[in-house]
């Protein structure tokens, strides 16, 4: 894990750029498996490339089922981008802001002062 | 004149008639269905969503006779390819070796051998079929219970061609185990029990 407070200049603004990168892409992938999801009704179920649906025959009066192609987003997906999303972010965690010398060394006197 | 021609076309309806009047027998129904109306329902419980699949390749011949019933036989077969899920990897998985294995066993069958218990009330007949059904290459006897519709004279309102309709309801369990698919396997994740509902007309032109 990079401590940017002990890296140059330059390599923290980097670490800073990364970070920001990171929580950018975990919050698109993170809204986009929420929208997508919301989009296809709160489907509670797997995944679907086809819905069906049921008419009936006026004539025999039979339920019958009519397939169409429709993509729908089931909740293992959902899950796996919300995971996805979670683990960027834990990994920006790891790209953390530089601490400034004079609060490092306080913390450091009140440790000896214990 | 006047009468020769009412002769005639009296003879003309006679005719036209006759075939309504001469059917007073068993009638051959064709379950062939090009509009996909006759259709299989299958469900399987499991612990996230059921699973609810649909079959339209449906085909076969029954031979009903409206004034005996009882003497009712024939034979629904359901093409295995057409069994559908609406999620694809599953449905991958329904038509492959360890399930249905599609390609080697095309069809299901559905033999009606005879009828028991057999009620009639107007148009409608509620009867127990005694058959074999064969899954995967096993064919098993079976008693289901079963609802028959002969509408009279209304093909013509469907397919427009004269004739009549008999429509067969059907709701019963079979266990996937009695038919070897993935038999012990996934019992937690798929239940044992392969609920079944027929909907099917068969067409009877004149």
């Amino acid at each position: 894990m990079p401590d940017a407070g002990l890296l140059p200049l330059g390599l923290s603004v980097h670490c800073r750029r990364v970070r920001l990168a990171l929580r950018l892409v975990a919050l698109v992938i993170g809204c986009s498996g929420l929208i997508l999801w919301l989009v296809g009704g709160l489907h509670m179920g797997w995944s679907k490339s086809t819905e069906t649906r049921t008419e009936i025959d006026e004539v025999t009066g039979l339920e019958y089922p009519v397939t169409e192609n429709k993509y729908v987003l089931g909740v293992e997906l959902l899950g796996a981008t919300l995971a996805v999303s979670g683990g960027l972010f834990g990994l920006s965690l790891a790209f953390r802001k530089p601490s400034r010398p004079d609060k490092q060394s306080d913390a450091g006197t009140s440790l000896t002062q214990l | 004149m006047k009468r020769l021609y009412k002769s005639k076309l009296a003879w003309a309806l006679a005719i036209a008639v006759a075939p309504g009047v001469l059917n007073a027998g068993p009638i051959k129904f064709d379950f062939k269905d090009p509009k996909k109306v006759n259709n299989v329902v299958f469900l399987l419980d499991a612990p996230l969503e059921s699973i609810n699949g649909t079959a339209v390749g449906v085909s076969g011949t029954v031979t009903f006779d409206p004034a005996k019933p009882a003497a009712t036989t024939g034979k629904i077969v359901l093409a295995t390819s057409s069994l559908h899920v609406d999620n694809p990897v599953m449905k991958g998985h329904l038509l492959d070796e360890k399930w249905m294995h599609a390609s080697k066993f095309p069809t299901i069958e559905f033999i009606v051998e005879k009828m028991t218990k057999v009620k009639t009330s107007g148009t409608t007949t509620t009867a127990t079929i005694v058959g074999k059904l064969t899954v995967k290459g096993v064919t098993k006897k079976v008693t289901v219970p079963v609802r028959l519709t002969y509408l009279k004279g209304l093909l013509i309102k469907r397919n427009r061609v004269p004739g009549d309709l008999l429509v067969l309801r059907s709701d019963f369990i079979i266990k996937r185990s009695d038919y070897g698919i993935n038999a012990g396997i996934s019992e937690d994740k798929v239940s044992d029990e392969i609920e079944l509902k027929l909907r099917v007309a068969g067409a009877a032109p004149h």
